[in-house]
């Protein structure tokens, strides 16, 4: 037990170690081989790029990336968690929207930006609309999965306490599925992170996608890596934060 | 002892792919109250369906049950099922609940809200299984006898009149196996519940029932009924030495060789 904490700091500290030496071998690659600044700017050079544009486009595009995200996210998950409540309590639901589901969650939702500019024009929230398609399938798939597998000895017991069927989706369904909903979750931030930044390309009117783009048609590849890094580092919190939760939801494990 | 629970020709079948499979044919069983009763049978005879039709867990095909006093035809009603308490074949915890309240269930879902007098019932329940400083752990945290035990708390702590075992010890190691069958029987000793149970274990049969009723392989009957008429007492103080233990030991040995193993091979 002892050593627990020493474990968490380690766990914490290797990964950091090693971005710190790939950062290195990339700043000592670049010097070495002399790779051109268009190619690929020294790291230095991005951090430098990344300190002067923060307050004045960095930033700005990061906020209207994460309002996308965030809105298309809140939406997608009581959106995709009530798809999955409801096609689970009926069998022919569940067959049918299934596949649809799948072929749903493996569609590039960027693909259909031209079209649906069709409709709607440069209009924001068709940058949410895209986030809300990208990740809905995927929690709705994983949710519906774990809601349609329940252990026949936890039916029994449900019936043998006479409990109505929404009463046994709350206290066992749902409970039950809860990893399956996280690994949905989870999957659904990293398409949500995706699917911000292709909107952003595609649809254009601010968002980090979209300074990435700005920026290397103007030669400008230190600031175009600095808002990957940012863009990167968005992704990584938001999987962090979920994945905080699950750890705080998921107790029992 | 006036009867609790009767069973009348109590018929159940299942659909295969291509044909229906006579399980139980007719089951006629009496129990009364305060009474211990173990159903015995081979594997795969209906042990676990006809127990899961008497708690109302599955409806019967034909037949008629009367249960306290009322006829419910050959399916339990809903208010007749609050009236069981079930310990399932696996400890069939919520593994995401505490111990505490696991137990506390079946209070919550019946509805019953006064929380000062379901903390009393579930620690009751607890203190009577001797796991009343476990209220706070997850079931992953206790061993298998343990899980067990708190399964038996939660089929009691509703005060049910009738506590139904399908196999409860089955998947513990002897040791803990046959400390627990002490335990429960100290449990039906002191709380004088109606228990039916089904084993597959001649040694747990004898020890915990006052009647051993033998089914048949299917299509299922009983076809035997051992009395057990030892005391309490008796029951408790070193039973493997009993005379009247052995003979009767002997007697359910030779019924269980005549049915064979007829597992489909």
């Amino acid at each position: 037990m002892t050593t627990k904490p020493k474990s968490k700091l380690f766990n914490i500290c290797a990964p950091i170690a090693l971005i710190i030496l790939l950062v290195i071998v990339w700043q000592i690659a670049c010097t070495a081989f002399d790779i051109s600044f268009h190619v690929l700017p020294k790291p230095a050079e991005v951090g430098r790029a990344l300190l002067e544009n923060f307050p004045r486009t960095i930033f700005p595009d990061m906020m209207a990336s994460v309002k996308v995200m965030l809105a298309g996210y809140c939406i997608a998950i009581p959106l995709g968690f009530a798809i999955a409540a409801f096609s689970s309590q009926f069998n022919l639901a569940v067959k049918s929207i299934m596949p649809v589901l799948i072929i749903l969650m493996l569609t590039p939702m960027a693909t259909l930006v031209p079209i649906f500019k069709l409709f709607l024009g440069v209009d924001p929230t068709l940058k949410i609309i895209i986030v809300v398609l990208q990740c809905t399938p995927v929690i709705a798939v994983n949710s519906l999965s774990g809601f349609i597998y329940v252990p026949q000895a936890k039916k029994d017991l449900m019936r043998a306490l006479g409990c109505r069927k929404w009463e046994s989706f709350f206290r066992v369904t749902v409970p039950g599925a809860m990893p399956q909903i996280f690994t949905g979750l989870k999957l659904g931030c990293i398409l949500c992170t995706i699917a911000a930044m292709s909107a952003d390309i595609s649809v254009g009117q601010g968002g980090l996608g979209y300074r990435i783009q700005v920026a290397s048609s103007l030669s400008a590849t230190d600031l175009a890596y600095a808002a990957i890094v940012i863009a990167a580092i968005l992704g990584v919190v938001l999987y962090m934060a979920v994945s905080l939760v699950e750890t705080r939801v998921i107790t029992w494990k | 002892m006036p009867e609790i629970y009767r069973l009348t020709g109590l018929r159940k079948s299942f659909a295969n792919k291509n044909e229906r499979i006579q399980i139980l044919n007719g089951i006629d069983l009496s129990i009364e109250e305060k009474e211990f009763v173990c159903i015995m049978g081979n594997s795969g005879c209906g042990k676990s369906t006809l127990i899961k039709i008497m708690e109302g867990i599955l409806p019967g095909d034909e037949g008629s049950i009367l249960f306290d006093g009322a006829t419910p035809g050959s399916q339990v009603s809903k208010e007749m099922q609050r009236k069981f308490g079930i310990v399932f074949q696996s400890d069939n915890l919520l593994e995401w609940l505490s111990v505490y309240k696991n137990v506390e269930l079946p209070l919550r879902v019946f509805g019953k809200k006064n929380k000062n007098e379901n903390r009393k019932k579930v620690m009751d329940a607890l203190t009577l299984v001797g796991l009343q400083d476990y209220s706070d752990c997850l079931p992953r945290e206790l061993s298998g006898g343990m899980r067990q035990r708190t399964s038996i708390a939660r089929a009691l702590v509703s005060d049910p009149a009738m506590l139904m075992l399908d196999q409860p010890f089955g998947a513990l190691d002897a040791i803990t196996r046959k400390a627990l069958n002490a335990e429960l029987l100290r449990i039906w000793h002191t709380t004088q519940k109606t228990c039916v149970m089904i084993t597959n274990n001649e040694n747990e049969a004898l020890l915990l029932g006052g009647r051993v009723l033998v089914m048949s392989n299917p299509p299922a009957k009983i076809i035997h009924e051992i009395n057990v008429p030892l005391t309490y007492e008796e029951r408790i103080s070193g039973i493997a030495l009993n005379p009247a233990y052995l003979k009767l030991r002997a007697e359910l040995a030779s019924i269980v060789r005549s049915l064979g193993n007829t597992l489909q091979s």
